[in-house]
């Protein structure tokens, strides 16, 4: 130190954070573009234990000013749990930390080290994380109550501690109780952004249009909407909707600036949360527009969404700068991509594309939803090995009847399969209850027709089939539509109505490609032709007939 | 820094595996702890050992001769003088302020910092119960402390006594740790005051005095000095806590100046100069705080002496309090939780005590979990099963902090919850806190979750469910709690059979009972016995499509279970309501007294009046379940029904035995007809049903004694197989028979010889454990109808016939007691022999005089029956000692093994059968001695059994042997 006096070298070593903070950012920021580019690798690790040993050099002045403690300890534990499992180091530097922030009441800084104690406690001691912010929420509120009448212009918004701390507790309360609570706090001071945030959470939308200058707000509430949609059974809402997202990607003054989204207190103090990349939202919209349009299946359209959205996942690039959100990110690729195929499986079956149904079948592993069951019993029905299908159905059923949806829905396909009329009746019985109530409006349609089927065309049932009918327009069910007016036809026996809907049922299933039900709507109409003596039609039709005979039995020889 | 006086093999504070004094694991959780003045520890292995070790003084490179002969004086100095020190004098003087004596010694320091020196080294060796004194040579040379020390020490150790201030009982000594310690806290702070805390060497030299003596091989020294290094260190940290306060001000004063838009360089230099100040003074003290703990704290936290240990763990829980920012961290908190397996109980409960401050204090939640982690385990087996009743409780209080704090898991918290079962009253009630706080955070959950009491009010208050109370979810959670606690004792066949035993008279309180009495203690909401009587009325539970109070009727909907724990809390309120309310102060004057009785007769009768109309419903809405049915019976027995007055009751108490007398005569539940039994004697006494209740019980022993002639009358009991279906059926009604007979005289029926032939014959079949419960009911039967003879007065004529009839009953005992393979009913026919015998003696007291007759009586008491009665109760004996984890004791010199019945080691089991041995052992005590048969052996016997098996049965044997 040639040259310094003693005032000036004094403060250059109790100011060797002034160096080393900037120091230990470089080697955090080098450390994100490995990640980013390599994944979690050795010179990952060693950049970052390069940058965490600057941070603990400036432990090591022990002439430090406490407020540059509290930050180099803060900015540790936000490393460590960003990228480590570290969770005693963790508690043991926050620890310090806070006892600083006591002392000298830096509220602020004593609420954000909290927030990261509660992510420690959320993995190591999920009870104790819970105690914590509860405490944390009570001491939120009172501050933020002071802050307003004192009127603090030199800090951040106090209501932003609120919160955090309130979604934090995500952890282990469940989204809907969060969100009320976020409501409820959002409604009493006039945060129309948290408002905002907490019907999305509780994914109670209204269906209108959201007025917002962000556009990531924008995607965020058209996709909530159309989740909402989804819920209901609502295909054709949903359907409305998803242009609007793809104009909205396709704009030019389209910006997605991070995987964060952004929501305003007021004009200075936001809530930065979490959500997804722009690359993993292009999948998840491709996703989504494929299980808008995988019920109509007169088309190809969802097929070609599926198949965009598994090709690029090919190119997936990560975007994280963090090893446990890189790890998380790679863990929502492989489950999207998974859930791709199952819906492109449905797709392919659904058109009687089985090979290429095949083709995917035999490159998918097993998963703990039970729903790849439900696809191979599918495609062994397309196939004509009802026997078979009724394995995977059954077994499905047995397996995964703690999951409704996936329960009802091997059930029916069961039903329908099934010879024996007094087990069909049994299995009716079994999930008309759960139909009944469950939330998708669908499984009780699907629940009627079949019920319908399996009492007769002697019966006469003129309320429920035209209901049916009507509903699954509205939820653009293709299926169910032709299978409705198949059976609503036979009914109707030489009425003039019995050949319209003949003829709609066997337009509808053509287009499907679905040669059974083409065969079956096409022996009622060849039939109300002989009864009606117009022996020309009858004649067409039979030769059609005849083809899709000829059709199914070539399917049944593989068996 | 200083160095000690002895080199021994001292730990250098590193990480330990595993803590100094390791508690023994297999305590006995009924043998009472012994105190800690039983436990003074002998010095002579410790102090040899130091000595052997001890090292030469270094010799002196000044080599001043002078001082040579003065050390030599000190040890020629007649030791019997008391050396007067002026310090000593005022510290003892209760009229002298501390603050004075510590200011006038800095004066005097001021004159002469030598002299002043060599006194205050003085007053501490004064202190140690040291009569000895330095002069002004000796604190010359600092690195000579050690070396003084030892030769004072040598010659002391032949005057040495265990009597010193700080453990004296001296009046003079009264306020002596008091004093002293408000002497060290104005001392300290007239050093920092004055700067000599920083900027002078008298502090480190005073020290290295005090660090010396602190590792003396003397005890007086080592803890004298101890107490006094930790005082320091107390204030010291206080010290360091305003010097941390006075930099925040500072810092803030600083940016606050930094920020103006007119910089005063001034201003923010002076300020500048401060914070380097503060830091400065800060760094001294942490470097004291840190020296002081290497060099002392880290040695005498292991001290042989308790007391020491007690001093150095409770000042280290304040220094942790005082500046978390050095202490509280993991390297000083491992110091507590080793110490938590200290053999001393006082150490202990210390550190217990200084832990739960930790957990309650909401800013060190984050420094505690894993501190929890490793040493929680320790702490609920400290809970469980530690020796001594008051760590026990501490240590309950510690895991309601930690399970506040949420470092509990949901199987530790049950583990807690067990205690409310155990056997000692102060840990029940400890638990049952521990058990209301759990319920109360569990409904504060529930409620947050349903939307807040007053959405969920508001939406029931829309609804015609008028008679819900929010503290139904209470309630509910309550029982659910007290369900899992009581499914985790698994209750056997023996247990209920014993309950059974024991519950006769109705007084009997079961283990959930009590809890919940001691809830309703704890928690006033509890006694709200109108919401527990609505809640368990209601019915309703359709769901009505209403979110949220499908939810919570769904929650509170209970099952049996659960309902009947819900019917012992209502009984449990209604107890401790009845015993709150109507309690007449002592110090009320007469008149007022009066008044107030008046008042609370009136409240008494009103009460009754709204009470019984529930009760009788509860109970029509229960007759269907008879567990729920004896439940709700058992909520008469909490009612004192003497007091019932009023003649608005009649029309409910009417009903109430129109339904005690179908419940009676329909229901073959044994469980039943016992409460109705019982509820039958007890309405007995209301003087305006006695003429009612009269006909109602000739009535129904009529239709009983037809029941019973049905089924026994020409059966072959003897000899004749039981079939299941004849099996319940005899039960119910040998248990109503019983019922009768306890009711009413049964000698005057013409069919009174063919019943008691009937059950004698029934005590005389072939044992089979199968059938236990019909003899149970015979032997009671016959001893109701032995005692109505008793009470007769006959004339002369009839005495040979009674005493063939008790010669029949006798023997039919005496066979059971020594042939029947069922314990229990041995058990229960060793009770009924005694308690026939009592009963016998005591209405001979007041029909006799005759002293021939008392002589003739004492034939039943024969050697043979004295050896039964001893060989059953030694064998009850036995089992209690397996289950409460005694050692077995003897009675008799049989060599035979005992067997020990099915029952588990659980708290449950051993009150139970605490209970069974302390009745059967205090009822053969009584006859023994009514029979004036008392040997020398036999006062022996029972005398070994003191202190072997809980203080209850010590109780009795030493009643028994004054």
């Amino acid at each position: 130190m040639t040259g310094l006096n003693e005032t000036d070298a004094r403060i250059l070593v109790t100011s060797r954070h002034l160096f080393l903070w900037p120091l230990a950012e470089t080697y955090f920021k080098n450390a994100e573009k490995v990640l980013q580019d390599c994944g979690v690798c050795d010179s990952f690790g060693r950049l970052l234990s390069t940058g965490l040993q600057c941070l603990y050099s400036v432990l090591m002045d022990t002439k430090m000013e406490p407020r540059v403690e509290l930050l180099t300890r803060k900015r540790i534990c936000e490393v460590l749990l960003s990228h480590t499992v570290e969770y005693a180091d963790v508690e043991a530097i926050l620890n310090r930390a806070l006892i600083i922030a006591e002392q000298h009441n830096l509220t602020e800084y004593k609420f954000s080290l909290q927030l990261l104690l509660s992510r420690v406690f959320c993995r190591t001691s999920p009870k104790a994380a819970k105690v914590l912010l509860t405490r944390c929420v009570r001491e939120a509120e009172e501050y933020a109550k002071v802050a307003e009448i004192y009127h603090s212009n030199n800090q951040s918004n106090p209501h932003r501690w609120v919160y955090e701390f309130l979604l934090a507790t995500l952890e282990f309360q469940n989204v809907s109780q969060v969100a009320n609570s976020i409501h409820n706090y959002a409604n009493h001071h006039k945060h129309q952004h948290l408002q905002l945030l907490a019907m999305i959470l509780n994914q109670s939308l209204p269906m209108d249009e959201i007025s917002t200058d962000s556009d990531q707000i924008s995607i965020l509430c058209l996709v909530t909407q159309i989740a909402q949609c989804l819920r209901k059974g609502e295909i054709l809402l949903a359907r409305e909707i998803l242009p609007k997202i793809h104009s909205k990607l396709e704009s030019e003054t389209f910006v997605w600036p991070s995987s964060y989204i952004d929501f305003f207190i007021d004009d200075t103090s936001k809530i930065s949360i979490k959500w997804m990349s722009i690359n993993q939202l292009y999948l998840l919209i491709y996703l989504i527009s494929g299980f808008c349009y995988i019920s109509d299946s007169t088309s190809g359209r969802a097929s070609r969404f599926l198949q965009e959205g598994l090709r690029i996942t090919g190119d997936f690039k990560h975007q994280e700068r963090c090893v446990l959100e890189y790890l998380e990110s790679q863990k929502w690729i492989n489950n999207i991509t998974k859930d791709m195929k199952y819906y492109l499986i449905a797709t392919y079956l659904s058109r009687s594309r089985l090979s290429k149904a095949e083709r995917i079948l035999q490159s998918t592993e097993d998963d703990q939803t039970g729903f790849l069951g439900i696809l191979k019993g599918m495609y062994l029905q397309k196939r004509g090995d009802l026997k078979k299908a009724e394995v995977h159905y059954r077994e499905t059923a047995k397996n995964f009847s703690f999951r409704t949806d996936t329960f009802i829905i091997s059930t029916l396909n069961l039903i329908n399969i099934l010879e024996d009329s007094a087990a069909a009746s049994r299995c009716l019985e079994s999930i008309e209850p759960l139909c009944n109530k469950h939330e998708k409006k669908i499984f009780k349609l699907w629940l009627l027709v079949l019920k319908v089927i399996r009492e007769g065309p002697q019966v006469h049932q003129s309320n429920v089939l035209p209901r049916v009918i009507q509903q699954s327009s509205e939820y653009a069910n293709t299926q169910l539509q032709y299978i409705s007016l198949t059976e609503l036809s036979e009914r109707f026996g030489k009425l003039e109505h019995a050949e319209k809907m003949a003829i709609s049922a066997l337009e509808l299933a053509k287009k499907s490609k679905d040669e059974l039900w083409c065969l079956i709507s096409g022996r009622i109409l060849e039939d109300f032709y002989r009864s009606v003596q117009k022996y020309d039609k009858m004649r067409q039709q039979a030769l059609e007939n005849s083809a899709y005979s000829k059709l199914i039995e070539d399917i049944y020889s593989f068996v | 820094m200083s160095e000690s006086v002895t080199t021994g093999s001292d730990d250098d504070g590193g990480d330990r595996e595993s803590s100094p004094v390791m508690l023994s694991q297999s305590f006995d959780p009924m043998s009472s702890s012994s105190n800690s003045s039983s436990e003074e520890n002998s010095d002579d292995d410790y102090e040899k050992t130091i000595s052997s070790k001890k090292r030469h003084p270094r010799p002196n490179s000044k080599g001043v001769n002078v001082k040579r002969s003065r050390r030599n004086a000190i040890v020629e100095e007649d030791p019997q003088e008391e050396i007067f020190n002026n310090l000593f004098a005022f510290l003892l003087d209760q009229k002298v302020d501390t603050m004075d004596i510590a200011v006038s010694w800095f004066a005097d320091y001021a004159k002469d910092n030598q002299s002043a020196l060599a006194n205050l080294i003085n007053f501490i060796l004064k202190c140690c119960g040291c009569n000895r004194a330095i002069n002004v040579f000796d604190v010359q040379d600092q690195d000579s402390a050690s070396a003084t020390l030892s030769q004072i020490q040598l010659s002391v150790e032949r005057t040495s006594t265990r009597d010193y201030p700080l453990n004296s009982k001296n009046l003079k000594f009264r306020n002596f740790r008091k004093r002293l310690t408000g002497l060290l806290s104005n001392f300290v702070s007239q050093l920092s005051i004055r700067n000599y805390l920083y900027n002078s060497t008298v502090f480190e030299d005073i020290m290295s005095w005090v660090v010396a003596m602190s590792s003396s091989t003397m005890r007086p020294i080592r803890h004298t000095a101890t107490v006094f290094c930790l005082n320091i260190m107390t204030f010291l940290c206080e010290k360091s806590k305003e010097l941390l306060n006075e930099h925040a001000i500072a810092t803030k004063q600083l940016e606050k100046e930094e920020k103006r838009s007119r910089v005063n360089r001034n201003r923010i230099n002076e300020l500048n100069n401060s914070l380097g100040e503060i830091v400065k003074q800060q760094d001294t003290l942490t470097t004291y705080l840190n020296d002081y703990f290497d060099s002392v704290f880290v040695h005498r936290y292991r001290d042989v002496e308790p007391k020491i240990r007690v001093d150095c763990l409770q000042e280290l829980g304040v220094w942790i309090n005082t500046v978390p920012s050095i202490f509280f961290s993991g390297s000083y908190l491992r110091y507590l939780g080793w110490m938590l397996s200290d053999i001393n109980t006082t150490v202990r409960l210390t550190v217990v005590k200084v832990l739960r401050k930790f957990f309650e204090t909401d800013s060190f939640i984050g420094g505690l979990r894993h501190f929890s982690s490793r040493f929680k385990e320790r702490i609920l087996e400290m809970s469980c099963v530690d020796a001594d009743i008051g760590v026990r409780v501490a240590s309950i209080r510690l895991c309601n902090a930690m399970r506040t704090c949420g470092f509990l898991e949901n199987s530790e918290i049950l583990k807690v919850l067990k205690l409310i079962l155990d056997i000692n009253p102060r840990v029940q009630r400890e638990a049952v806190l521990f058990l209301c706080k759990v319920v109360d955070e569990s409904v504060n959950e529930k409620i947050d979750l349903w939307g807040e009491e007053d959405y969920i009010l508001k939406a029931f208050s829309q609804t015609s469910l008028t008679t819900f109370s929010v503290h139904w979810i209470k309630f509910s959670q309550m029982c659910k709690l007290l369900e899992e606690v009581r499914l985790s004792y698994q209750s056997s066949f023996d247990y209920d059979t014993l309950l059974r035993i024991f519950q006769k008279n109705g007084n009997f309180i079961t283990p959930i009972t009590q809890a919940l009495l001691n809830a309703c203690e704890i928690d006033s909401i509890y006694q709200s016995w109108e919401d527990i009587s609505n809640f368990v009325l209601f019915d309703n539970y359709t769901s009505t499509l209403k979110d949220p109070i499908d939810s919570i009727l769904s929650f509170c909907k209970l099952n049996d279970f659960q309902e009947s724990i819900l019917l012992q809390l209502l009984s449990a309120s209604i107890q401790t309501v009845c015993n709150n309310n109507f309690i007449t102060p002592k110090t009320v004057h007469n008149k007022q007294a009066a008044e107030t009785t008046n008042d609370q007769n009136k409240d008494k009768d009103l009460l009754y009046l709204n009470l019984l109309p529930y009760i009788n419903s509860i109970t029509e809405r229960n007759s269907a379940s008879p567990t729920l049915l004896h439940d709700s019976l058992r909520l008469l027995f909490s009612m004192d029904l003497t007091e019932m007055t009023d003649p608005q009751l009649s029309r409910h108490f009417e009903l109430l035995i129109n339904n005690l007398k179908k419940f009676f005569l329909t229901n073959n539940d044994l469980q039943i007809i016992q409460g109705c039994t019982i509820l039958f004697l007890r309405l007995d006494s209301i003087p305006a049903l006695k003429e009612d209740l009269k006909l109602l019980v000739t009535d129904i022993c009529d239709q009983t004694v037809t029941e019973f002639l049905k089924n026994f009358g020409s059966f072959n009991i003897q000899d004749a197989v039981i079939t299941k279906d004849e099996f319940v059926i005899f039960e119910a009604c040998l248990t109503r028979i019983e019922g009768c007979t306890s009711l009413k005289d049964f000698s005057d029926y013409p069919e009174f010889d063919i019943i008691y032939e009937r059950l004698v014959s029934l005590l005389s079949r072939v044992p089979n454990s199968y059938e236990d419960t019909l003899k149970f009911s015979a032997i009671n039967t016959l001893q109701s109808l032995l005692f109505w003879f008793f009470l007769r007065k006959d004339n002369p004529a009839d005495e040979e016939k009674k005493k063939d009839d008790e010669t029949k009953v006798f023997n039919c005992l005496i066979n059971i007691m020594n042939n029947d393979s069922s314990k229990i009913l041995q058990l229960q026919a060793a009770r009924t022999f005694l308690e026939t015998v009592i009963m016998k003696e005591g209405v001979k007291a007041s029909h006799y005089n005759d002293d021939n007759r008392v002589s003739e009586e004492h034939n039943f008491l024969k050697p043979q029956f004295l050896d039964a009665l001893l060989k059953i109760l030694e064998g009850w004996l036995y089992t209690y000692a397996k289950v409460g984890q005694f050692p077995f004791k003897r009675l008799t010199q049989a060599s035979s093994p005992h067997t020990q019945i099915s029952l588990d080691k659980n708290p449950l089991n051993r009150r139970l059968l605490e209970h069974v041995c302390c009745d059967l052992t205090s009822k053969l005590l009584i006859v023994v001695s009514l029979s004036n048969t008392i040997t020398p052996e036999f006062s022996q016997q029972f005398c070994e059994l003191r202190g072997h098996y809980g203080p209850k049965l010590s109780a009795i044997v030493d009643e028994f042997l004054n």
